[in-house]
């Protein structure tokens, strides 16, 4: 009767401290993977303020050469022609770049629509996949604006 | 001889006056005004679509 008394509390024990094991080990990748999730959003805070400072000079360069076409409009100026080819051909390259940033329009508010609902299921893994996506189109659009700023830069300088 | 000088003289003056033997100013081509409007064109885009463009919101990020 001992006996077996106490083969079943060593049993109840070695399941007890299994159990308590794969909990603390789950627990702990749990912790890991929110970790890693929320460095991913430091991430996309930090591309998303990029993002203002990169439209920031977008603008500025925008009014320059919007001030430009007004003044050669106006006074009816004549560019010279391999000036015009140059800026023809920057139109066109403009014109390419804004085709593939357009093409990004929405793919983030698509994704970021799922987004509360994997933070209120702490599906952390799940919620840094949706955030590495996000991470890889704001990359990709900062990439074609800055692009775009030096297109815009090259206009500006040659227009008169 | 003097008249037919100050006739001459004359003439040129009244002539330039009227345009006819000023040099014209050269004016923008059909190329350029294409161009110009096609640059027009995609900084008015490029404008549209900073106002539009969508973008994480915060409260949906983790590190509130």
């Amino acid at each position: 009767m001992k006996k077996t008394t106490i083969t079943l509390i060593a049993i109840s024990i070695f399941i007890l401290i299994g159990t308590l094991g794969v909990s603390a080990t789950s627990g702990l990748t749990s912790i890991k993977s929110r970790a890693e999730a929320r460095e991913k959003a430091v991430e996309l805070r930090v591309n998303k303020l990029e993002n203002r400072l990169i439209w920031a000079e977008n603008v500025e360069l925008r009014t320059e050469i919007k001030l430009k076409l007004i003044d050669i409009k106006k006074n009816e100026i004549v560019i010279e022609e391999s000036i015009k080819t140059q800026l023809t051909e920057l139109t066109a390259t403009l014109k390419t770049k804004y085709a593939a940033l357009k093409e990004t329009k929405g793919d983030i508010k698509t994704l970021t629509d799922g987004v509360k609902a994997l933070i209120e299921a702490k599906d952390w893994v799940a919620l840094e996949a949706v955030y590495e996506r996000i991470r890889a189109i704001q990359h990709e659009r900062n990439t074609l604006l800055t692009d775009i700023n030096e297109l815009l830069t090259q206009v500006k300088d040659l227009l008169p | 001889m003097k008249r037919k000088l100050t006739v001459i003289g004359l003439t040129i003056l009244l002539l330039s006056g009227c345009g006819v033997l000023r040099k014209k100013e050269p004016k923008p081509d059909q190329a350029q005004t294409v161009m110009l409007n096609d640059l027009s064109t995609m900084i008015q885009d490029l404008g549209s679509f900073q106002t539009t463009q969508d973008d994480i919101e915060d409260d949906a990020l983790l590190d509130n």
